[in-house]
């Protein structure tokens, strides 16, 4: 009787251990024994991006066997991902390697837990930073330094369907490139063929799609790139209050399929043939493909000459914080080898992430229609500071404050009003996070 | 071992019965000495290990961190008073949640409870085929909520899922289940209904099942009718169940999490964000982890469940008949 209930005791007892020790996942580092360097590296990629991922890291520690072992562990979206890092700090489980989505990249700076890639590069291996795509570089470089290395970059674009467009009696010709244009095509769809013109997700991306497209920054001063923080976040001017009201027209005529938050959603009505138009993100048009469905890529609609879009996606940063020169060095190395031209004209070909470098690019083979509009909206991207979008540690919470705002806008209600008062909101969020951010 | 004669006809399956002669010779085991059980608390041990551990601790912890501010990893950064609660307390949007968190449970406990009532009711009758019906009922129960959750967002969805397919037979367009904010206030109570149904028939059938026999055709006798009987006999014999339903899926309702997020994430606008999904989204939602701000809304949710079920019984429990 004792013996069992002692036996209950040390199962209880390793249970709760197991418990409070399940969730730890920093690099284990340098083997004992000599052995490999051991890193864990954080990631959000899922889908045809995530298989295309797991592929890459298996061929990269074949090759490094014996020097480097890699595990890739999947921490669901990227606010889940990055909530764990906050919790990892604590406990000082941190990874050697962290992808964090592009909003994430003034909070990665002001954590102060990673180092530059620009010093890694100098000093634990070489890469051609001159080979990064203009608007890519011009995205991930802060005060005159390239901070993390871009990996799985996306752009905007908008998707036809042209069984759908043709039923309306258009072709893709027929598609204005301005967003005006583009959203009274879509009502002419919808009068015209009684299919809803487009299929929509909201997401506060959009918003910030929408104002560069218009040459406009996100935050001020200066998107926050300039080398002052961003103290505002501008949500009124009078370009974007124009294209929400038209966004509330069209759901409410039933030329749009709004499919609130839900961008997998919003996808699967386009390619079920229910709307004939859809902005997506470019590291959707690996699933679309998967369909079978027959569409043609756009550039995302362009509304001024000194507009563009804003090249966001993820990048990977090496964290410096509890990880010692041999992991950073590690996780440097795996950096490098997920920026080569080799894995980002795979990543391209295999999920629709735009490759990251000028050379990735003229290296993919013979490619789709649809891969060559990606590649020359990329190239045609002008790096400018509306386009370089907000870089404010605060984007984050903005974006969750505002993200329901947005959808219940969608349903009515005066645009100009609501965007004030959260523009006066985000200010306070700003000043808040600073607050805790300690500057 | 065969049973003596007297245990058979008691039905206790041969263990001695607790007869007069059985008290004096055994002494009932609450009156024995403390010192009697030198090993009480050494079994003990591990269960309240776990509980102070998983419990009392993060309880404990929540009261401070609701105290303090917190820096960029969600550690404490010091104290900062009643800070959080004014915060939250001046923001319209937290009393939004609220009202949607006492409509979204009040909503989901009414389904439970009178579905529950409509399908228990003719169940408990011993019709043919009442057994093979009452099994089918009881499925959900045996349905991760999670994949219930992502089956019923399959079938929400826009112009092509289930329920859009039928309204669309009789001409109606897209209701817009998960878009339209009523709608999905809707759609998420559909779904915990469905979920949380299995239970409440599960143990309405149980008290029905309890109802004297004897009672009821006492009650037949008198030449009462079949509603009469139900309203006045056997919904007052089963009152303690209800009330057990009530107060257990008032408190499950404020603590819904995993429907509620796979189905809307508290959305469209803020239209199903419950207070729970408020904590969650405070705390992860951003990725900055705001855990001082979150556990002042955790104390909130806390509060309200104990004030609740106070509540209930003390007005409820009137109204029960053990």
């Amino acid at each position: 009787m004792f013996r069992r209930s002692r036996l209950s005791l040390i199962a209880g007892l390793s249970i709760a251990a197991l418990g409070l020790t399940a969730c730890g996942g920093g690099g284990a580092g340098p083997g004992a024994d000599g052995g490999p360097v051991k890193i864990s590296f954080w990631h959000s990629a899922s889908g045809a991006a995530g298989d295309s991922l797991n592929q890459q890291i298996a061929a990269f520690n074949e090759a490094q066997s014996g020097k480097i072992q890699v595990e890739a562990i999947y921490q669901g979206t990227y606010e889940s991902s990055m909530a764990k890092l906050a919790n990892a700090v604590q406990s000082g489980a941190t990874p050697a390697l962290m992808q964090a989505s592009d909003i994430f990249t003034g909070y990665m700076i002001d954590s102060k837990l990673t180092v530059p890639a620009q010093d890694l590069a100098a000093k634990e291996g070489s890469y051609d930073f001159e080979d990064l795509a203009p608007a890519v570089k011009n995205y991930y470089t802060v005060d005159g330094q390239v901070r993390s290395m871009p990996y799985q970059i996306s752009q905007p674009v908008l998707v036809l369907n042209l069984d759908v467009l043709a039923k309306a009696g258009l072709t893709p010709e027929d598609v204005p490139t301005d967003l005006s244009g583009l959203l009274s095509t879509a009502s002419k769809i919808k009068r015209d063929s009684g299919i809803a013109g487009m299929s929509f997700f909201v997401n506060t991306w959009w918003n910030e799609q929408f104002t560069a497209s218009y040459g406009l920054n996100y935050c001020t001063p200066d998107n926050g790139v300039q080398g002052q923080d961003a103290t505002a976040f501008k949500y009124t001017d009078p370009k974007q209050v124009e294209t929400w009201t038209t966004l509330q027209d069209l759901v409410r005529e039933g030329t749009m399929v709004n499919t609130g938050s839900d961008a997998t959603a919003s996808v699967g009505a386009f390619t079920s043939g229910a709307a004939a138009m859809s902005l997506v993100s470019s590291g959707a048009i690996g699933n679309i493909v998967k369909t079978g469905v027959n569409f043609a890529v756009k550039p995302f609609p362009v509304s001024a000459a000194d507009g563009g879009v804003v090249p966001g996606g993820n990048s990977l940063w090496v964290i410096g914080k509890d990880r010692s020169s041999a992991e950073q060095k590690a996780a440097w190395e795996l950096s490098r080898y997920l920026g080569s031209t080799e894995v980002q004209t795979k990543n391209f070909v295999d999920s629709g992430y735009l490759p990251t470098t000028l050379s990735a690019a003229k290296a993919v083979a013979s490619p789709t229609p649809q891969q060559q509009a990606l590649l020359d909206q990329l190239a045609n991207s002008k790096p400018t500071t509306a386009t370089a979008g907000c870089h404010s540690g605060a984007l984050g919470e903005a974006r969750q404050a505002l993200q329901p705002v947005l959808e219940s806008m969608l349903g009515g209600g005066d645009v100009r009003a609501i965007f004030a008062e959260q523009e006066s909101k985000a200010k306070d969020i700003i000043s808040r996070y600073q607050q805790r951010a300690g500057k | 071992m065969v049973g003596t004669s007297h245990d058979r006809l008691s039905g206790t399956g041969g263990l001695p019965m607790k007869t007069a002669t059985a008290d004096q010779r055994v002494k009932p085991p609450e009156q024995r000495p403390r010192r009697a059980h030198p090993w009480a608390w050494f079994f003990l041990a591990p269960a309240f290990l776990v509980l102070l551990t998983f419990d009392y601790w993060p309880l404990l912890r929540t009261f401070f961190l609701a105290t303090q501010g917190t820096d960029l990893f969600g550690a404490p950064s010091g104290f900062v008073g009643t800070d959080n609660f004014e915060l939250m307390l001046t923001d319209p949007r937290f009393w939004n949640t609220i009202l949607v968190t006492f409509i979204y449970t009040g909503a989901s406990v009414v389904g439970k409870v009178l579905i529950g009532l409509a399908i228990a009711i003719p169940l408990s009758s011993r019709l043919k085929g009442t057994p093979l019906l009452r099994s089918i009922v009881l499925i959900p129960m045996a349905v991760s909520v999670a994949v219930a959750a992502l089956v019923f967002k399959m079938m929400f969805q826009p112009g092509t899922g289930l329920f859009d397919q039928i309204s669309g037979l009789f001409g109606a367009g897209p209701a817009g289940w998960l878009t339209q904010p009523q709608m999905a206030l809707l759609a998420v109570v559909i779904v915990d209904v469905w979920c949380g149904l299995g239970i409440s028939v599960l143990l309405l059938l149980a008290a029905l099942d309890g109802v004297p026999e004897e009672v009821m055709e006492a009650a037949q006798i008198d030449g009462t009718g079949t509603l009469q009987r139900l309203w006045h006999v056997k919904l007052p014999l089963i009152t303690p169940t209800l009330f057990f339903i009530l107060i257990t899926q008032s408190i499950a309702g404020m603590r819904e999490f995993t429907v509620i997020n796979l189905l809307t994430g508290g959305g469209p606008g803020t239209a199903t964000n419950t207070l729970v999904i408020d904590i969650y989204k405070t705390a992860f939602g951003s990725g900055t982890s705001d855990y001082g701000a979150a556990a002042a809304r955790g104390i909130v949710l806390l509060l309200i469940i104990v004030t609740l079920t106070f509540i209930q019984m003390r007005v409820l429990e009137r109204r029960v008949h053990y």
